[in-house]
């Protein structure tokens, strides 16, 4: 009964947070005076508009001066200081997303056309994504399959790049030391005549990742003390990674990309509290080789505007030195021609195809798979305040059968002012995402028959967005709701574990920031926040049979694990002059990391501080000196049951400029 | 101005929400005034996240009561215990997760020393002659190289460790005949070791093995599982002769499962034996059953004890009762439970145990 009432109270506080949505705005409505020139967020990727026809779906670009000052990082660190999003990580070395309560394999991370999911697991370490050699991150809340295809369920992260179709050459040194062995060198050149650009970008990160924290996990009986000061061993990082771009301009609108990102990453698995107490020495590696090429050229000088794209993915995985392959290989090409019938009226329609080949050691011999998704969109703009964008796409998968997948995008313009515009956004959409190779093919317990994942996804926010000469800033509101079927899990059998259809995750909330930036004369301040309430429940699937005592059913209706209910994140920064200093801070409450309930991560609260420093040397030359002060309060806290990470820490970068 | 104010004031707001965001300390555990010696089920727990649990299986009030290790000890487990031994007066646990053993009182459950670590790589199970206590130790990857596995022999005195070199991957231990016995995980022998002199013997087999019981004659039956998807009509129970240490005889069991643990046990009076084993049921799924094996007649019966059990990870026999205890597993994060037959096969009662059930022990 009391599950009942809660749910009730649940769905009520859901049911008022839209409405209230809707009739913040209502008395702007009344009184708006629309002009004829609208606000238009664009959000370009790597030349991709990846939002034109997403209308109504939450896209989001990480600020530049956040992306700057965490380029020595890794995807996790950008993400989790800046966003609402949830991660598992360990330190440095491996962690996993979990966009609005979804799993790690609910959001493709792209680069290009290409989907670098790893296809035997089905997602990324986006420890290994380095932001030294990016330029733009964009982030995609909820699901986005009928764009981005299987496996876009809980969001999408896209890696870009921007072209800067240098005339001549420039180019930049960096390098960077950490307290707990860090280290890391890089260096981009760009070399061009503006027609034609060659971009290269190389980094070589080390971590000896050895930290002090506070054992927990010793088990020591002897002599009453519990809890020891114990230094973090055996979880060193070595990453390597080159991206090469090779970008021609035949026209102001004709151009061809070339992007081959290689990586190179290895590094001891950090082991748990217990382990490295016992036995610090303990090594076990996991290295992995990538190799992501894409191309594309792109043709918008005509009324029918057209794109071709083709690219290569080759993942090798070796744990542990052992000769036990796992290689995946991938061929894509795509291809779409958009049209703008009016200028308030546009279709895209296209393809994408894909070629899977696979190497790994526990599938019965190689398996060849090939994926065709076709694809049409249209967009529909009325008086200037109504947008609504169609989006129909079905997918083929050799042997298996995909679902279609429709999605309808709605936002309205509510005021659009001198200094002031405000819209409203809604979004309905139908995702899914095929097992992974490793779900379905897996030694004798894959199952080539596992139902693909889908569900709904329900999307309502507004956004407003304010600014005269002294301030502007932002604030949104986004409201979701996401009901995924099928949700794949591995499962305990008589002999081994095996996949299954096992699950029927909910989850809802919203997402609540704001940013305002200051100028106040002598400088200028900038500052924001972000909250986030995401509930995402176990939901007892239709065919489930309740069985007296059954410990699977212990957890539904409670919060999934590792999926934080509240998160919110600050931030703050001053910049005077040739400085500029900043903080800022994350609290993460308590999470579940089981089924049960006595196994919890503590909540925490952890600020961080920074402070950079630019020496215009000439016209040419720069420097800039930066130093992080990380976990300021020396917090002692996990992110990964059992597994220590980094309390009060620095980091020192310098970088130097050329042009 | 007016807003900044109400930016920082919604700030405020949020933040004052926030600091009274932590869970409140909800700790359940049952407050044991006196140790019940008895019967224990050993959890394994989760090998990268929650570690061992110990349920104690207190017969007097028919209630199981978990966390009963950390109770008493006031201190969660360390490791994931594969396996516990009695023996004079304590109980080892054999943990893989850190690789050590770790002892407690046999009578009260308290620990008072730190167990041992040393010489000591991925423990799997143990046995104990005079005083010394043998543990088959994996020794490494021994997938990648079965050269890395040995026996450490633990001096019950001094906790010191000495080795006999052992390649193949030792499991299941017994002592039969004055001779140690290892059922080998990565090559198709069972190891017979001279207790005298440490030397080592290999007893031919059809494929790999994992565990033993010991009959009334003091031979062996053994668990031939065959190595991973196997396939095979020796899969099943061997017989193993102590005295003439030849493999005499193959009992099939089709799908008798390799899982760890306590996979294969036998009643107090050593007349019957109990394997578990996957089987088709009527609708053709492969679902966990347990078989019973008569060590008289020396045949498995012709229907299954019991069938249709999801999640199976192991068999006991309640040496009390003669019950037959079912262990069953929800999944790395999920506690497990345990269900008691009697020895017709009639359902008792299921018991909520800690995460992955691996085997009960009984202490005398």
């Amino acid at each position: 009964m009391l599950g009942i009432l809660y749910s009730i109270r649940e769905k009520r506080k859901l049911i008022g947070l839209l409405v209230l949505v809707f009739l913040s705005w209502s008395n702007l409505i009344l009184a708006d005076n629309i002009p004829d020139t609208v606000h238009i967020d664009e959000i370009v990727i790597s030349s991709e508009n990846i939002n034109r026809f997403q209308t109504g779906a939450k896209i989001v670009e990480i600020d530049a001066k956040q992306l700057e000052l965490l380029q020595d990082g890794n995807l996790e660190q950008l993400l989790s200081r800046t966003t609402p999003i949830a991660f598992k990580t360990m330190s440095g070395s491996l962690s996993t997303i979990r966009v609005r309560g979804t799993s790690p394999n609910h959001t493709s991370v792209n680069f290009g056309g290409l989907n670098i999911n790893s296809l035997t697991l089905g997602h990324s370490n986006v420890s290994n994504i380095p932001m030294y050699l990016f330029d733009k991150i964009g982030l995609q809340y909820g699901s986005s399959s009928a764009v981005n295809g299987s496996g876009s369920i809980g969001g999408a992260v896209h890696l870009g790049l921007t072209n800067y179709w240098v005339d001549g050459f420039k180019a930049e040194v960096r390098s960077a030391f950490g307290s707990t062995g860090e280290q890391l060198y890089g260096t981009k050149l760009f070399f061009g005549n503006g027609k034609w650009e060659t971009v290269t970008r190389a980094y070589y990160y080390y971590n000896k990742n050895e930290f002090s924290f506070l054992n927990s996990s010793t088990g020591n009986v002897e002599n009453g003390k519990k809890i020891f000061e114990d230094v973090q061993k055996s979880a060193n990082i070595e990453n390597k990674g080159l991206l090469q771009e090779f970008n021609y301009k035949f026209a102001k609108n004709e151009t061809f990309k070339l992007m081959a990102w290689v990586e190179d990453d290895w590094h001891l698995i950090q082991q748990n509290m217990a382990t490295n107490w016992d036995n610090p020495d303990m090594r076990e590696s996991l290295k992995d080789d990538n190799i992501r090429l894409w191309s594309t050229y792109n043709n918008r000088k005509h009324l029918f505007k057209y794109h071709i794209g083709a690219g290569y993915v080759f993942d090798n995985s070796v744990y542990n030195n052992t000769n036990e392959k796992i290689k995946t290989q991938r061929a894509v090409g795509d291809a779409y021609v958009e049209h703008d019938i009016k200028p308030y009226l546009s279709y895209k329609i296209g393809l994408k195809a894909t070629k899977v080949k696979t190497d790994v050691y526990s599938y019965n011999g190689s398996l060849d798979e090939e994926r065709l998704d076709m694809f049409l969109q249209f967009r529909y703009k009325l008086f200037n305040k109504l947008e609504s964008t169609f989006n129909l796409r079905q997918g083929f998968v050799s042997d298996y059968s995909v679902p279609f997948t429709p999605t309808l995008g709605l936002s309205y313009i509510l005021t659009s002012k001198e200094k002031i515009h405000i819209k409203v956004t809604g979004n309905i959409a139908k995702n899914y995402r095929v097992p992974t190779f490793n779900d379905r093919f897996w030694g004798t317990q894959g199952n080539p028959d596992l139902f693909p994942e889908d569900g709904m996804n329900y999307e309502l926010g507004s956004k407003m967005s304010f600014w005269d000469s002294k301030i502007s800033g932002n604030l949104s509101l986004s409201t979701f709701y996401i009901d995924v079927e099928n949700w794949l899990l591995w499962v305990p059998g008589t002999n081994d574990w095996y996949p299954e259809n096992a699950q029927r995750v909910i989850s809802k909330g919203f997402e609540w920031q704001g940013s305002i930036k200051n100028d106040v004369g002598w400088g200028s301040v900038n500052s924001g926040f972000v909250y986030a309430y995401t509930s995402t429940q176990r939901i007892k699937p239709k065919n489930f049979i309740d069985k007296e005592n059954d410990p699977s059913s212990n957890a539904f209706g409670r919060q999934l694990e590792y999926v934080p209910l509240h998160s919110c994140k600050i931030y703050s920064s001053l910049d005077f002059k040739k400085w500029s200093a900043g903080f800022d801070g994350q609290m993460v409450p308590w999470q579940y990391t089981n089924k049960e309930e006595d196994d919890i991560l503590d909540g925490y609260f952890m600020l961080n501080f920074n402070i950079q420093r630019e020496i215009e040397i000439d016209s040419k030359h720069k420097l800039q000196i930066r130093a992080l002060i990380n976990n300021i309060l020396n917090v002692n806290y996990q992110s990964s049951y059992g597994y220590a990470m980094p309390r009060l820490n620095f980091k020192l970068s310098i970088t130097y400029n050329f042009n | 101005m007016k807003t900044r104010l109400l930016l920082a004031a919604i700030l405020v707001a949020v933040f004052s929400v926030f600091v009274s965001c932590t869970k409140d300390d909800d700790n359940t555990n049952p407050v044991v005034e006196n140790a019940i010696k008895g019967k224990y089920i050993i959890n394994y727990g989760n090998y990268t996240g929650t570690k061992s649990s110990i349920s104690l299986f207190d017969t007097e009030k028919d209630e199981m009561i978990n966390n009963y290790y950390s109770t008493i000890n006031d201190i969660d487990p360390v490791s994931n215990y594969q396996y516990a031994y009695s023996y004079e007066g304590k109980v080892y646990f054999m943990g893989n997760n850190v690789d050590k053993i770790t002892y407690v009182d046999n009578q009260t459950f308290v620990q008072t020393e730190n167990g041992i670590s040393n010489e000591i790589v991925k423990p799997r199970c143990c046995v104990a002659n005079g005083n010394t206590l043998y543990v088959s130790c994996w020794g490494g990857d021994v997938w990648v190289d079965n050269t890395v596995s040995y026996i450490a022999k633990v001096d019950l005195t001094t906790m010191a460790v000495s080795k006999i070199a052992l390649p193949g991957g030792p499991e299941g231990l017994v002592i039969a005949n004055g001779k140690l016995y290892a059922a080998l995980n990565y090559i198709d022998k069972v190891a017979s070791i001279n207790l005298e002199n440490d030397e080592v013997s290999l007893i031919d087999m059809p494929t790999m093995s994992t565990y033993f019981i010991k009959d009334k004659d003091d031979n062996l039956y053994v668990s031939i599982v065959g190595y991973y998807g196997e396939v095979s009509d020796s899969l099943g129970l061997g017989y193993i002769n102590t005295t003439t240490d030849k493999l005499e005889n193959v009992y099939p069991l089709s799908g008798i499962s390799s899982s760890y643990g306590s996979q294969i046990a036998a009643n107090s009076d050593l007349t019957k034996l109990y394997a578990v084993a996957a089987s088709y049921n009527a609708i053709w799924e492969l679902v966990g059953s347990v078989a019973e094996f008569d060590m008289n007649t020396k045949s498995f019966a012709s229907e299954m004890f019991v069938e249709g059990i999801v999640g199976i990870n192991g068999v006991s026999v309640d040496a009390e009762t003669n019950n037959v205890m079912v262990l069953k597993t929800a999944g790395a994060d999920a506690n497990g439970s345990v269900s008691s037959y009697k020895k017709d096969g009639t359902f008792i009662k299921e018991y909520t145990v800690g995460i992955a059930p691996g085997m009960l022990l009984t202490v005398e």
